[in-house]
């Protein structure tokens, strides 16, 4: 299968990310790269923007500016043709998923394929049916090797409401977070910088309504956000990036957006009663320090 | 005659004309044609959200861009009265992400950007460039152990670091650092660490079998080694545990004050230029940075001896880079076995709603210095302004006064153009910021 990389405006974050999959070789036997940004493939940009080149697998990385020139070409023009041919386009990223980070510039100008941020329009609306969206800032290496041994196989991954996979976007970020425990005895994070508490509360943690699998599949193999004490920043949703992104919104001390699907009065009562046990093993140090003693 | 050149396979797109008399580049005329406007959307944001938005300036060097917002924010408490200590664990992590950064940065440069640019130049067949997947993703993989993931980790926080590591971690990550030393003994050095440090000068560097010393061999064998001498003036100015800021100068080191760093955007279209990339200058002149730089600011034996026959060539840059990754790994052991978990991780500094003062950040990110400048009010980003390597190393002078890479190509073989613009690993995302 022939794969087309493009990039419309980008940090090449997913292009880096996707370089640190662990088989990386091994799963490029599959594929002929006809273009890459940076790895060995078969064909410059120029190339691909003057010439009708192969193309089964479109994947787009950065969000769609209008007018934005590569190697003296109109990029979305670019795009337009190759979308046609090929059976498949996979927006890497969030940016062009959803416009993400370089969106904010020039919402007017800058977006995703086929949404604005969560609404469904884009340049690409005529080939909707065919695209993927991978979104988080970046693309998790394993993330996009999945949706690309699938389509090899032939099978079309089932997707949710913004072209997401299921298999990897149907997990909520706080799903496998190893500071689940805190959460649901409502244990908050002193500060930053520890083992243990919930990053919900105060540090501004956004895995309790966040698709994705970052706490099931790791990144790098090995940790993720919240496991480095880090809150998760929703980076995999329409809504990224939100401001004032290492602090809770809070109303009346309680945060203002509540874990996906869970009503608010329900909330108000499981975190009533569990937060009126003091539970000793949770408001104590993993490993003590010796300055805890 | 000029020949137009769009660069492909660098970090963006740049745009080169060069100007051919006589069979030599006369001058080259570099611009970055695109525009993202980063340093706008921070206007107005809460600061911590710097943390968040500026890695995302790179997806290469993004782990740079954190360690200089943070250090800029945390000069800003300094400025306001209320300075912040950090512990030495979180200080030793921050270096320890911060140079595995760099380490994967170095063997990207040579396996994906050197060796494809340098092939149509040699007689035999160069190393493959798969040679870089394994060793980039390991060096990534241990700086998640700490950063959470790469790229793009968040987990430097004015006060320290977000994550607390204990003897796990610790030793995932000397393990998996010795997996990476081994890589990069078996392909890249062809010794030991050991024999590798002993070693002082070019010769010996030539007989080993790694393939550093073959590209380094290939490149005399080629009658490439004289080619891409710059001005042979660097300039280090971030803080590290293996450099110190300087300037040299006809090899004589001097101190550096920040304050002499300027910008200057004649060139650019909001002037009626022909780029998007503004020029870094010190005291009003264009310097090397990288490296060749730090190597020359740590009178590094090897790399000295290389430039005493080479000067600022293209072995000297290509040499510097890659002994700087093994200083490197070296230096991330004794940083990780330095680690006194017993210390904070994070000390809660002044609410920053409280916060109204203007910071300076400086690290040395792969390319170079990186320069974030904030000005806070009550917490709230009023000003953010960004200097990156590249703005150095690409800098766009005139003939008689040139930057460091048109220098470098002025009255080079014009078949010699690629590889010498892309030595200065050319980083056009990161320029139009």
């Amino acid at each position: 299968m022939n794969i087309i990389w493009l990039q419309g405006v980008t940090c090449n974050g997913n292009t880096h990310s996707f370089l640190n999959h662990p088989h990386l070789a091994t799963l490029l036997d599959h594929f002929t790269l006809i273009h890459h940004p940076v790895l060995p493939c078969a064909h410059t940009l120029r190339a691909v923007m003057e010439k009708d080149l192969p193309c089964d697998i479109l994947i787009i990385e950065g969000a769609i500016q209008d007018n934005l020139n590569r190697a003296d070409h109109d990029v979305l023009g670019r795009i337009i043709h190759y979308a046609a041919k090929a059976n498949h386009i996979i927006a890497a990223g969030t940016c062009a998923s959803f416009g993400g980070i370089h969106r904010q510039i020039d919402p007017e100008h800058i977006g995703g394929l086929v949404f604005q941020g969560d609404e469904s329009s884009g340049p690409l609306m005529a080939y909707r049916d065919k695209i993927i969206n991978l979104p988080g800032c970046p693309i998790h290496p394993e993330w996009l090797a999945n949706v690309l041994l699938s389509l090899r196989e032939n099978r079309t991954p089932k997707t949710d409401a913004l072209l997401r996979p299921l298999s990897l976007y149907a997990y909520l970020v706080h799903n496998g977070c190893l500071r689940n425990e805190y959460f649901e005895w409502k244990v908050d994070a002193k500060h930053f910088g520890t083992k243990e508490g919930c990053l919900y509360y105060e540090q501004g943690c956004q895995a309790p309504y966040t698709h994705g699998s970052c706490n099931k599949i790791l990144w790098n193999g090995v940790s993720s956000k919240t496991r480095a004490g880090t809150p998760c920043l929703g980076c995999t949703e329409p809504t990224f990036p939100k401001r004032n992104l290492f602090e809770t919104l809070t109303h009346m001390s309680i945060p203002a957006t509540m874990p996906e699907g869970i009503p608010k009065r329900t909330y108000l009562t499981v975190s009533g009663v569990a937060k009126s046990f003091h539970i000793k093993r949770l408001e104590s140090p993993l490993i003590p320090k010796k300055s805890d003693a | 005659m000029i020949r137009k050149e769009i660069v492909e396979r660098i970090e963006g797109e740049a745009r080169v004309d060069y100007e051919i008399e006589e069979d030599k580049i006369a001058f080259a005329q570099i611009s970055f044609p695109h525009f993202r406007g980063m340093e706008r959307i921070l206007e107005g944001a809460p600061a911590h959200d710097a943390l968040m938005i500026t890695p995302r300036i790179c997806g290469i060097c993004g782990h740079a861009h954190l360690m200089a917002a943070v250090r800029a924010i945390e000069s800003a408490y300094a400025a306001a009265g209320s300075p912040i200590f950090i512990t030495p664990k979180a200080h030793a992590l921050r270096e320890i992400t911060l140079y595995l950064e760099l380490v994967q940065n170095h063997i990207k440069w040579f396996y994906l950007t050197v060796i494809p640019a340098l092939q149509p130049l040699c007689t035999e067949t160069l190393p493959k460039t798969s040679g870089a997947f394994a060793p980039v993703a390991l060096s990534n993989r241990i700086l998640a152990l700490f950063a959470g993931q790469a790229p793009h980790s968040a987990y430097a926080i004015p006060g320290g670091v977000t994550c607390d590591p204990s003897e796990l971690e610790q030793n995932q990550a000397l393990g998996m650092l010795e997996e990476l030393e081994k890589l990069l003994v078996s392909d890249l050095l062809g010794t030991n660490i050991a024999a590798y440090m002993e070693i002082q000068n070019l010769e010996a560097l030539t007989a080993l079998s790694g393939d550093f010393s073959y590209i380094i061999n290939e490149m005399e064998k080629n009658g490439l080694q004289g080619i891409g001498q710059s001005h042979d003036r660097f300039l280090v100015l971030g803080e590290h545990t293996l450099v110190s800021p300087a300037k040299i100068t006809h090899t004589t080191l001097r101190m550096v004050d920040n304050d002499k760093v300027s910008e200057d955007d004649t060139n650019t279209f909001a002037k009626g230029g022909f780029t998007y990339g503004k020029n870094a200058l010190y005291k009003g002149m264009f310097f090397e940075t990288g490296p060749m730089a730090r190597a020359m600011a740590r009178l590094d034996p090897l790399i000295k001896n290389i430039h005493r026959r080479h000067k600022d060539a293209l072995i000297t840059r290509i040499a510097a880079r890659v002994h700087e990754t093994v200083l490197l790994i070296t230096e991330i052991r004794r940083l990780l076995r330095s680690l006194d978990l017993e210390q904070e991780s994070f000390r809660a500094p002044m609410p920053i709603s409280r916060l109204s003062a203007e910071g300076v950040g400086i690290v040395e990110a792969p390319r170079g210095p990186l320069i974030h400048r904030v000005k806070l009010k009550s917490g709230i980003i009023e000003r953010y302004d960004i200097i990156t390597p590249t703005q150095w190393n690409l800098a766009h002078g005139t003939r008689e006064n040139p930057g460091p890479a048109q220098r470098a190509l002025m009255g080079a073989n014009p078949h010699h153009s690629d590889i010498i613009f892309r030595s200065f690993d050319v980083c056009s995302v990161c320029t139009t910021h």
